[in-house]
């Protein structure tokens, strides 16, 4: 909860981005539309889609049979959270007194920057200039109260006026469908005719109260500015880190600039709010196969600006030539200048040298990132496919409950070894089997093979199978 | 496991246990029982003693190089710390590991890029305190490495294994412990070449055998082993 | 060398069995097997399609069930038919004990040896440590199964089989249990492995990629060489199989089944009972003395039923049906019954038989030895009434309702097999989307093969495979909408009997086909809306005239009732009600009952597919000359024409133009029947053309005969069946045409039924002079009912009520509040809302129903003031207190709302608004400029170019006309039948699948009375409505 400046008529704006939920997984504008949680319903259709004939609601098959190139998302809360947090921090530049409202909006309290601005009109004409360049669909609206700019904004109505009369006359207009009540009571207010805050207005409160109780009071107030409605501002975090997944892959450099933009312009807002200036900027993409690929950007004097930055990554990526397909990318900023010229890095202290992480990070940094993995076991009936080095999310198994398959050996060897025909019995004497293991017809490496343990001259054990062409492989070591 | 320490502490406690000159030292460090009777009764401490580096030398993989430790291995695998292999000859399969007991989560499989990463891998980890247990497999030729190798171990407060190949037991090296493995019928027959604390000893059978639990029952005629053909 | 399989389960054991029992039964005839058991978990439901695929072929089928029991597997086989029975009791015990599709077998179960049957154990698959529990186990069970129980050994070559072999044997010989082995057969042949994996990872929910160890390591569940199995088994294990098999005898045929005899008075035999009864029945039909004719028949099928045993059956029905009458419930028998006069007799049904052309063969014949096929429909409101009846006559132990396979159709196959490969869903939506099961030229399966391009992934070639090979694979058992198992003794030593997903009903494991197969009798009971409102006019009627008005009263043959159909005047008649058979109206003009048994069977896929409406009319409107090939081909035609148009007629067709046997025809009717699903028919279809061509017809006869038959596949319907529905169509026609208030109000009292809305049934009736009254808190009933007209009104005397809407119309409105409203109702009504609250405590809900349904009007102007009183926060009072003290004038009045909200309200809460037309509304805002209304289309001539629009009251595309979608417009005026061919529709296909209201610009077409409209431009202007409302508001 934060105080407010109250000598001043309060004045906010709030942006309503209507789209986000899709947008921030689009990677460009196109026909998309967004699922609904059960996946068989549109929620929104990009302005494309809305071209092509879609509309939200429509079912999946139908949305296909009219427009079959229409690309589909699944709804991603977490994305979207990120992507409304990137925008409050964008939203630095212009206000020091940001406050989130989940999943889509933005209040920012305006009338303390009216004199850095030099009013209203220059503060929106800058702002929408912005927000163009971010290339979100944004609906906005000012207010005298949080509420008030709040339900403009989301009714649509464009609004960038000064002063409580003219908002409350606004207000008048307002279809109570846009007030945030509960379904219930949105329906008995439509049952009785009652469609705008006007005609609220032109009924005795003792009357209101009694059909639908104090809270309806209240809420009016708190729109209206006879109550105070406390905000809950946003708080920046320490450190600047934004990660974008993407929801396809990127197969060229260049493509990453217009998310990278996104990013960049929260920097600034993050920056300007903070008073700080960025010195070095850690790009990571993050390839199909896991791959790290890490581009570290410095600015030897630290900026603030996100076209500079902008200009610096993209002479950096026209020098990466893509050997993987990209799946997301991250910027960090961990070194910051202040505007008074003192510079500090966040993580300059001594490591801890206990910590188990540690060492594993530091054998990375010396042999690389795929050098140092666990070792995991995959349900599966293929040998070589019934373990695995990295953790692998869609396969991983709980060792708890899982059935073990007995007898196998402690060394796998790397591929099957061919077992010439003189080597075979009498010097190699089996043990047990067979075992028949006829596997894995649904991707390209289907297995049939009957595997033995088998003894050696020497006294060793080995693993070895033969298969469907009668060949004798030897595929492990009873080590 | 519990109760082989267990036991040990008992036998300890009737003095029934040789000690030698160094028993103070030992008993400092905890033992952990190898598993195998046999084994820890060549072992010094009767069990694989921390902080040590310890040698085992065959010819070829497959001769119960990991049978031996694997119950130990299960063993420190429930701690927090890693066990650490580093550049194995093979897949360390994980169904055998976890068959036997290991904890996968703390299971970590490093790839060297060079000889000298190698050795600086071996080296930082053993004495990083973050592992239980590190294996590592070298080439021969390595004495003076191996040296800095035991202090790690002890820096680190972590139990060392170095595979080495069986013809390097000629070889000078500043493991205190040095066992040479041999596949028998069996199992496999482990000589103590060197251990602190006491002197070499006789080969002693220990049973790893994957086959043993077939062979040893009774009253089942022989095995019916067929090739089965592959059609219907 | 002899081998039996003892452990097989087939796909019956749902979602794990991956082969068909006929295919197992195939495959280990091939293989030579001596005998095979079907052992599917805790069921019986696949045996009798194996037990008819090995009827010709000289393999044992042993009848068994596997059982899970603490991990271990539980083999018993039925040596007799007393074992069987104990089999099925305990299937049935374990499975009542669950829910629908799961069982829990007990220890206890065992105890008893359930019967005799053959034990084969196989102790679970677990650690060493568990031998102990093995051991006890098998103890056990070879004391309660002596010298009838066996160590089941299974080598499938998975982990640690051998040695768990050797143990297994080991632990035999400990207990002295002599050892057998099995092979867990899941499947006839191992290429089914990749359907068996499929099939556990959609039981598992996840797919093959994902399903690891839970899916089998390897192929080797499958019916073994025997050279595989000499491999691995000894031969002292082998031959234990085949002295196991060889003690079993029982064999499915051996079941017979025997009805109720209580219904039979002491002292009488079943078959004088039967007679007595059907001499009584005489007297009523026939009042004026059975014609000879009749009486001939009669005695006749009497001998036949006699001869066949089958008097039980018959008083069972009769019972039931006495028991319907008794309670005023409308019933009537349909399909092959109507064949017979004793049924007539027995008032099981109303045709008279020798009125229509119809067969007793085709209901019972001896050669055919195939047990009679009685339906009966009764009220669709009441049948529980009457299900509920034959569980109390007979008991739940002796009664019980035939199961329905739910078997993999296309949806579900693509479906679960595309999640099965890790498919996602929305792409497979998208396919789904994109097939056109309707296309006969090119069969959706290949479509689907398209769908993957060019040069298929893997995955894909592999998706399209297992969809065709899971098709028609059982998914689950579920309840047959009324077919019922009587039996004399307890039904579960018959079959199994299961809980069905309802409460209160059991099923047993077979469906109408295995109870055909093995003989077996059922009745079905089945439910038929419009019996119900029938039966409900006929009580409007009666009360209205003041004495019992019945079925036998109305009149028959009136001419206006032809009239009114051949105007195709038929909305709420039975059957004749859907835009096809409207069209076909006029052009067939019914003029006698004969007719409309012609029109009910041949607006049918079957027919129209085999091209014999065109012909049919040509001739009747004597445009082409009917001719017979000859004069056996005339007498099974001549009553149509020549053209057979019932499947009596084909059947008949084939014995008499291309010398099949009544078996053989018989064959021919059930592969009819299943065509589509086997493709059997093809064979027949070549035969019968051999032999029409070898007995001197024409090939272009023959081969249009063939295609009938094919189009019969798809619902061809018996002439039995026929006149049983046109009797209905007569009867409600006369309904509508001579008391359209009682009938509008009795289909709107008998919803949901039917072809249409409530709200299209009104304005049909108010088409048809009706008033109809809004509802009304003071004025309306729960139901929908009568009430005198304003004496200015002069229509005919039997027209004289109107129709007041009920509060059932009311959604969201408790029946409990209605009652409760009508009860608390003074009798000048009440006055005020505040008055009605003190009067009657409904809850908050139905009260806001109430008022949304505008059934406060009377007290409270409209719906917003009466919302607003509802709300205002009254005191309740004391009863006694004076309530018109407690009234008190609100100052406050809410302004009106307007005609469009309240139309979307009536619509919103009610379904039916009594208000103008959304489209007359628009109509006068200008909005359809140059837009005919509906019924200035009859004035329009044929190719003239139209403007239409209208509310879309329906979508379809039928099977019949691929590519061609019918649309229904409605305006003030009435229906609009629009026809949009396939190029318009892909084109314009936002407008038409997503519009609410189309506005169309086309060419009219007529053809003598039907109209329709050919689409050109499709228009959505739904808008235009909501447009207006936004006008309206914002401008006033």
């Amino acid at each position: 909860m934060n105080r407010l400046a109250t000598e001043r008529e309060s004045l906010w704006l709030y942006l309503h981005f209507s789209q986000l939920a899709l947008e921030a997984q689009q990677l460009e504008a196109g026909i998309a539309g967004l699922l609904d949680t059960r996946g068989q319903k549109l929620e929104l259709c990009s302005y494309d889609a809305v071209q092509a004939g879609l509309e939200p609601g429509m079912a999946i098959a139908t949305a296909f049979s009219i427009c079959p190139e229409v690309e589909l998302f699944h709804p991603n809360p977490e994305r979207v959270q990120q992507q409304l947090e990137a925008l409050a921090l964008w939203a630095g530049s212009f206000s020091a007194q940001v406050v989130l409202y989940p999943p889509e909006g933005l209040l920012l309290e305006v009338a303390s920057m009216l004199d850095y601005f030099g009013g209203l009109n220059n503060l929106w004409q800058q702002m929408e200039q912005r927000l163009k360049r971010l290339g979100f669909q944004v609906r906005y609206a000012t207010g005298h109260t949080p509420l008030a700019a709040r339900l403009l904004a989301r009714a649509g109505r464009s609004l960038v006026i000064e002063g409580r009369a003219s908002h409350r006359q606004v207000l008048q207009m307002l279809p109570l469908s846009q007030l945030e009540l509960p379904a219930k009571q949105q329906d008995q207010l439509r049952g009785m005719g009652l469609l705008r805050l006007e005609q609220l207005h032109a009924l005795p409160r003792d009357a209101i109260s009694s059909r639908f109780g104090v809270k309806l009071l209240d809420y009016l107030d708190r729109l209206e500015g006879r109550r105070p409605d406390p905000q809950v501002l946003f708080e920046p975090p320490p450190i600047f880190q934004q990660f974008h997944e993407f929801s396809r892959e990127i197969e060229h450099s260049l493509a990453l600039l217009f998310p990278l933009r996104r990013i960049l312009e929260a920097l600034a807002g993050y920056l300007q709010r903070r008073e700080l200036l960025a010195q070095q900027l850690i790009l990571t993409l993050v390839e199909r196969d896991g791959g790290h690929q890490q581009h570290d950007i410095g600015h030897a004097s630290g900026s603030a600006d996100d076209e500079t930055w902008l200009e610096l990554c993209k002479l950096r990526l026209e020098q990466v030539k893509l050997q993987q397909p990209i799946l997301a990318l991250q910027v960090e900023v961990e070194r910051f200048k202040t505007s008074q010229q003192q510079s500090y890095d966040l993580f300059d202290s001594q490591r801890h040298a206990e910590d188990p992480m540690d060492l594993l990070s530091r054998l990375q940094v010396r042999l690389g990132e795929a050098a140092v993995q666990p070792v995991t076991l995959c349900a599966d009936h293929r040998p070589e496919q019934s373990w695995q080095l990295k953790q692998h999310p869609q396969k991983a198994v709980d060792n708890a409950t899982m059935p073990l398959p007995k007898g196998r050996p402690g060394w796998l060897l790397k591929s099957p070894q061919r077992i010439s025909q003189h080597q075979l019995p009498p010097h190699i004497e089996l043990k047990t089997g067979p075992e028949r293991i006829s596997s894995g017809w649904w991707d390209a490496q289907q297995v049939r093979r009957d595997y033995y343990i088998a003894r050696w001259a020497d006294g060793r054990h080995g693993w070895l199978f033969r298969d469907a062409q009668g060949g004798w492989y030897l595929h492990g070591w009873f080590g | 496991m519990a109760t082989e320490t267990g036991s040990l502490h008992k036998l300890l406690h009737k003095g029934e246990v040789w000690r030698g000159r160094q028993a103070a030292e030992q008993l400092r460090h905890r033992c952990l029982s190898s598993g195998f009777p046999q084994l820890d009764a060549l072992l010094p401490g009767q069990g694989w003693q921390a902080s040590q580096l310890v040698e085992l030398l065959y010819s070829d993989e497959g001769s119960g190089e990991l049978g031996v430790l694997l119950p130990l291995l299960a063993e420190l695998s429930q701690q927090e710390r890693w066990v650490l292999w580093v550049d194995p000859p093979h897949i360390p399969y994980a169904p055998a590991l976890l068959g036997a007991g290991v904890n996968l989560d703390r299971v970590q499989v490093v790839r060297s890029n060079s000889r000298r990463d190698r050795l600086w891998c071996l080296e930082q980890s053993l004495k990083s305190g973050c592992c239980s247990a590190v294996l590592g497999w070298l080439p021969a030729g390595q004495e003076k490495a191996i040296r800095r190798l035991q202090v790690a171990a002890v820096e680190g407060d972590c139990r060392g294994f170095l595979f080495r190949h069986s013809r390097c037991q000629s070889q000078h090296s500043a493991a205190p412990c040095r066992l040479l493995l041999e596949p028998h019928p069996e199992g496999v027959t482990v000589s103590a070449l060197k251990r602190r604390g006491g002197w070499p000893l006789p080969p002693r059978l220990i049973p790893v055998s994957p086959v043993v639990s077939q062979t040893a029952e009774p009253d089942a005629g022989p095995a019916r082993l067929t090739l089965v053909g592959t059609s219907t | 060398m002899q081998y039996a399989e003892l452990h097989c389960i087939s796909n019956f054991s749902f979602l794990r069995g991956a082969s068909h029992p006929d295919e197992l039964v195939k495959r280990a005839h091939e293989l030579g097997y001596q005998a095979l058991a079907i052992t599917d978990e805790c069921s019986v439901a696949g045996v009798v399609r194996a037990w008819e695929a090995r009827r010709d072929l000289p393999l044992k089928l042993i009848v068994g069930a596997e059982f899970y029991l603490d991990d271990h597997c539980l083999v018993l086989l039925a040596p007799d038919r007393q074992a069987y029975a104990a089999l099925c009791a305990l299937i049935s015990t374990c499975r009542r004990r669950c829910e629908k599709g799961q069982y829990e077998l007990r220890w206890d179960d065992l105890a008893e040896g359930v019967g005799g049957c053959l034990l084969l154990f196989r102790p679970a698959n677990s650690p060493a440590s568990d031998t102990e529990n093995a051991l006890a186990c098998g103890k056990r069970l070879k004391a309660w199964f002596p010298q009838r129980c066996w160590w089941l050994l299974e080598r499938l070559l998975e982990n640690g089989d051998d040695g768990r072999f050797q143990q297994q044997i080991r632990q035999s010989r400990m207990l002295g249990i002599p050892p057998v082995c099995g092979n867990d057969v899941h499947m006839h042949h191992p290429d089914r492995q990749r359907l068996q994996d499929v099939l556990t990872a959609i039981r598992l929910r996840t797919s093959v990629q994902r399903a690891g160890f839970a899916l089998a390591a390897n192929a080797e569940r499958h019916l073994r060489s025997f050279r595989k199995l000499q491999h691995l088994y000894p031969d002292e294990l082998l031959q234990e199989t085949a002295a196991i098999a060889e003690r079993c005898h029982f064999d499915l045929s051996e079941l017979r089944y025997e009805y109720p005899a209580e219904l039979v008075p002491e002292g009488s035999s079943a078959k004088q009972h039967l007679l007595g009864l059907v001499m009584a029945g005489q007297k009523v039909r026939y009042p004026d003395g059975t014609p000879e004719q009749v009486q001939r028949q009669i005695d006749y099928e009497l001998k036949v039923i006699g001869e066949m045993q089958y008097e039980h059956y018959f008083l069972t029905i009769h019972d039931i049906v006495r028991f319907a009458r008794a309670q005023q419930i409308l019933c009537q028998g349909r399909g092959s019954a109507a064949n017979s006069v004793v049924c007539y007799c027995l008032h099981i049904t109303e045709v008279d038989p020798l009125k229509v052309n119809l067969l007793f063969e085709r209901f019972i014949s001896k050669e055919r030895n195939e047990p009679p096929d009685i339906d009966v429909d009764f009220e669709h409101e009441r049948r529980e009434e009457v299900i509920q009846y034959i569980y109390r006559q007979y008991g739940r132990e002796r009664a019980g309702l035939a199961a329905t396979v739910i078997s993999y159709r296309a949806k579900s196959a693509v479906r679960d097999v595309g999640k099965a490969l890790g498919m996602d869903e929305s792409y497979l939506t998208w396919l789904l989307s994109r097939l056109d099961r309707r296309d006969h030229e090119n069969p959706w399966l290949a479509q689907l093969a398209t769908m993957g391009g060019d040069e298929p992934a893997p995955i894909y070639q592999q998706f399209v495979a297992l969809v065709a090979e899971i098709l028609d694979f059982p998914r689950h058992l579920s309840q047959h909408v009324g077919g019922f198992v009587i039996s004399a003794g307890p039904l579960s030593e018959l079959v199994p009997v299961e809980n069905a997903a309802m409460k209160d009903r059991t099923v047993i494991q077979w469906n109408k086909d295995d109870l055909e197969a093995l003989g077996l009798l059922k009745v079905d009971v089945l439910s038929l809306g419009m019996l119900t409102a029938i039966r409900k006019t006929l009580d409007l009627l009666s009360e209205q005239t003041g004495k019992p008005v019945r079925l036998q009263d109305i009149p028959r043959e009136d001419p206006a009732v032809y009239a009114m159909l051949s105007q195709a005047d038929s909305i709420g008649v039975f059957q004749v009600e859907s835009r096809a058979q409207m069209s076909m109206l006029p052009r067939l003009k019914p003029q006698r009952y004969y007719d409309l048994v012609i029109e009910v069977a041949i607006v049918r896929p079957g027919p129209i597919q085999g091209d014999m409406v065109h012909p049919y009319l040509r001739r009747r409107d004597g445009i082409e000359a009917v001719d017979y090939p000859s004069e056996a081909v005339k007498e099974v035609l001549e009553r149509t024409l020549g053209v057979p148009i019932f499947q009596e007629q084909v059947i008949k067709l084939a014995m008499v133009a291309a010398g099949f046997t009544g078996g053989e025809a018989d064959q021919l009717r059930r592969a009819m029947a299943a065509w589509r699903r086997t493709g059997y028919i093809r064979q027949y279809q070549q035969k019968l053309v051999d032999g029409m061509l070898e007995r001197g017809y024409e090939l272009d006869f023959a081969q249009r005969i063939c295609r009938q038959i094919e189009g019969f596949g798809e619902y061809g319907f018996p002439e039995s069946h026929a006149a049983s529905f046109a009797l209905l169509v007569y009867i409600s026609a006369w309904l509508k045409c001579h008391h359209p208030a009682a009938f509008c109000c009795s289909l709107l009292n008998s919803q949901p039924m039917g072809f249409y809305t409530p709200a299209q049934l009104i304005q049909d009736a108010q088409r048809h002079g009706v008033t109809v009254l809004p509802v009304d808190l003071n004025a309306s009933g729960w139901d929908h009912s009568l009430e005198p007209r304003s004496p200015v009104d002069t229509l005919p005397e039997d027209q004289y009520r109107s129709l007041r809407l009920g509060l059932r119309l009311i959604k969201g409105l408790s029946k409990r509040g209605a009652e409760a409203l009508i009860e608390a109702r003074p009798a000048t009504g009440y006055q005020s809302v505040s008055q009605a609250r003190q009067r009657c405590r409904l809850s908050r809900s139905d009260w806001d129903a109430l008022a949304a349904a505008g059934a406060m009007n009377s007290i409270s102007e409209h719906r917003y003031q009466a919302r607003w009183e509802l709300l205002a926060d009254t005191p309740w009072l004391e009863l006694d207190s004076d309530p018109v003290a407690a009234i008190h004038d609100d100052p406050i009045r809410l302004a009106a709302p307007d005609e469009q909200s309240d139309l979307e309200e009536d619509f919103r809460n009610t379904g039916v608004s009594l208000g103008r037309h959304p489209l007359a509304l628009m109509r006068e805002q200008g909005v359809l400029p140059r837009c005919l209304k509906a019924e200035q289309l009859t004035e329009c001539r044929h190719g003239q170019l139209v403007h239409v629009a209208g509310l879309v009251t329906n979508r379809q595309r039928p099977g019949t006309a691929s590519g061609v979608t019918f649309v229904t417009l409605e305006d003030e005026s009435g229906q609009i039948n629009l026809v949009v061919w396939q190029a318009t529709a892909k084109a314009q296909r936002r407008a038409l699948l997503a519009a609410n209201i189309l506005q169309v610009s086309g060419v009219l077409e007529r053809e003598g009375e039907v109209i329709h409209v050919v689409a050109g431009r499709l228009q959505d202007i739904s808008f235009q409505w909501d447009a207006l409302k936004v006008k309206s508001r914002d401008f006033r």
